[in-house]
C-alpha cells in the first residue's frame, strides 16, 4: 500500500460524506444568520428608541405650543385699561378683588369689586352648584347663609371665629350645620347682620362671603 | 430537474441526461479535475470522459440519490489516472502535496508493498470518518476527495488556516493509527 492507493481508497468513501461536505452549512453562514438576527433586533430597538424620542419631542412641542397659546390668550384677554387700573384697585385693604372700579360697591367699609377673577370664581361655584344638589350653605342664628362666590380678602377677626358643628347632605336645619365640609372643621365669623365669612378652603387660605337668604 | 429524473433519462437512454448532468454539476465536476490536473483543457476532457463513463455505467447502476458523488468519483478517478499515466505529477503541486500528506498516514515503511483489498480499505476509511466530528470529516473530505486547497477550505468554513492545518494533521495521525488497528500494516 502506498500514498496513491490510499488516495484512491479515499475516492471510494461513502456518498453521504461527499454530499455533506458539499452542502454543509458553513460557519460563515451561521455567523451571517446570527448577524441577521442581531441586525433585526438592533433595527427594532432603533425604531423603538426613535419612536420614543420623536414622541417626547412631539409632546414637548405640544406643551410649548400650549404655553405659547395660553400666554397669547392671556395677553389678548386682558384689556389695556384693566392692566393700568389693576394696581390702583388693589391698593388699600381690606377689599374684595374686582376688575371694574365703576362696578364696585361698598359694604360696611369693605369694597367688593367684581372682576375677571370674581367672575371666574362665580362660574366655578355655579358649576359646582350645578353638579351638586345644593349650593354651599351654613345656618347661623336660625338663618341660612349661602355662598355668594365672592372671596373675602379683608381682615380676619380671630376673636370672633366660630366653628361649624355638623354636616348635612341637604339644606342645614340647625345652627352651625353646613353642607360642604364632611369633617366639620370649617371656621367662620360674622361679618355683619347679612353676611358671614367662611374659611371655605383652609389649604388655599380662601375665605368666602356667605350672604343671608 | 432532480437527480432521480436525470437518472431516469439515463435509464431510458435519453442523451439529454448528459446535458442535464452537465448543467447541474458541470462546474463542480470540472473543478475537481482542475484541482488535480491544474489544466483547464485537460480538466474539460476529463469532465466529458466522466459523462461518457456515466452513460455507460447507468444502467446497471441507478444512483438516484447520489448522482453527484457517483459522477464525481468517476471524474476524480479519471483525473488522477490521467495525471499518473501522463507522468505529470510534477506539474501539479497540489497533487504532490496531497500524496506527501497521504504518506504520513501509511503505517510502516512505504517501500514494502502489501496486498490489500481496495474495497476493504475504503470501508476502513469510512469507519474512520464515522468516528470523527462533522467538522473534521468535512475538512478531511474537502481536502482529500474534492482536492480543495487549505485556503479554499478556510474560505468555505470561515476557519483560520492554523485550525484547518492542525485538524488535518491530527486526522492524518488518527487515520494512521486507525489503519494500523485495521490490519493495514506492513
Amino acid at each position: 500500500m502506498n500514498e496513491h492507493d490510499l488516495l484512491d481508497a479515499i475516492g471510494g468513501i461513502d456518498s453521504k460524506y461527499i454530499k455533506n461536505a458539499d452542502k454543509t452549512v458553513s460557519r460563515h453562514s451561521k455567523i451571517a444568520h446570527f448577524q441577521r438576527y442581531y441586525l433585526a433586533v438592533a433595527g427594532l430597538l432603533l425604531m423603538v428608541v426613535a419612536g420614543i424620542v420623536i414622541r417626547n419631542n412631539h409632546v414637548t412641542t405640544v406643551y410649548e405650543s400650549v404655553d405659547e397659546t395660553e400666554e397669547i390668550t392671556t395677553l389678548e384677554a386682558i384689556p389695556e385699561e384693566s392692566e393700568e387700573a389693576a394696581p390702583e384697585l388693589t391698593e388699600g385693604s381690606p377689599m374684595l378683588t374686582s376688575g371694574n372700579p365703576e362696578a364696585s360697591e361698598e359694604t360696611d367699609g369693605i369694597e367688593a369689586i367684581e372682576g375677571n377673577e370674581a367672575k371666574a370664581t362665580e362660574e366655578s361655584v355655579i358649576t359646582e352648584s350645578d353638579d351638586s344638589d345644593y349650593p354651599a350653605m351654613l345656618m347661623y342664628g336660625g338663618a341660612i347663609y349661602k355662598d355668594s362666590g365672592e372671596e373675602y380678602i379683608g381682615e380676619i377677626l380671630d376673636d370672633g371665629l366660630l366653628k361649624v358643628t355638623s354636616y348635612t347632605d341637604g339644606e342645614p336645619s340647625e345652627d352651625g350645620q353646613q353642607n360642604f365640609d364632611r369633617s366639620a372643621e370649617t371656621e367662620y365669623f360674622v361679618l355683619n347682620e347679612d353676611a358671614i365669612v367662611v374659611h371655605i378652603d383652609p389649604n388655599e387660605g380662601v375665605w368666602r362671603v356667605f350672604v343671608r337668604q | 430537474m432532480d437527480d432521480s429524473q436525470i437518472v431516469e433519462l439515463y435509464l431510458s437512454r435519453d442523451e439529454s441526461a448528459i446535458t442535464q448532468t452537465s448543467q447541474k454539476y458541470g462546474t463542480k465536476l470540472k473543478r475537481i479535475a482542475q484541482n488535480v490536473l491544474s489544466d483547464a483543457e485537460t480538466s474539460k476532457e476529463c469532465e466529458n470522459d466522466a459523462y461518457l463513463q456515466t452513460w455507460n455505467l447507468i444502467p446497471p447502476n441507478e444512483p438516484r440519490t447520489y448522482l453527484f458523488s457517483f459522477v464525481g468519483k468517476i471524474v476524480r478517478h479519471l483525473a488522477i489516472d490521467r495525471l499518473r499515466h501522463e507522468n505529470r505529477q510534477k506539474r501539479s503541486a497540489l497533487y504532490c502535496e496531497l500524496t506527501d500528506e497521504m504518506q504520513e498516514c501509511i503505517p510502516g515503511s512505504v517501500d514494502v508493498s502489501q496486498e490489500f483489498d481496495a474495497k476493504e480499505l475504503s470501508e476502513c476509511i469510512n469507519r474512520f470518518l464515522d468516528s470523527c466530528s462533522e467538522e473534521q470529516r468535512n475538512i478531511f473530505v474537502r481536502r482529500y476527495w474534492y482536492f480543495d486547497s487549505v485556503t479554499e477550505i478556510c474560505a468555505k468554513y470561515s476557519l483560520p488556516q492554523s485550525k484547518v492545518k492542525t485538524t488535518l494533521f491530527r486526522m492524518r495521525e488518527k487515520l494512521k493509527k486507525h489503519l494500523a488497528d485495521g490490519g493495514f500494516t506492513v
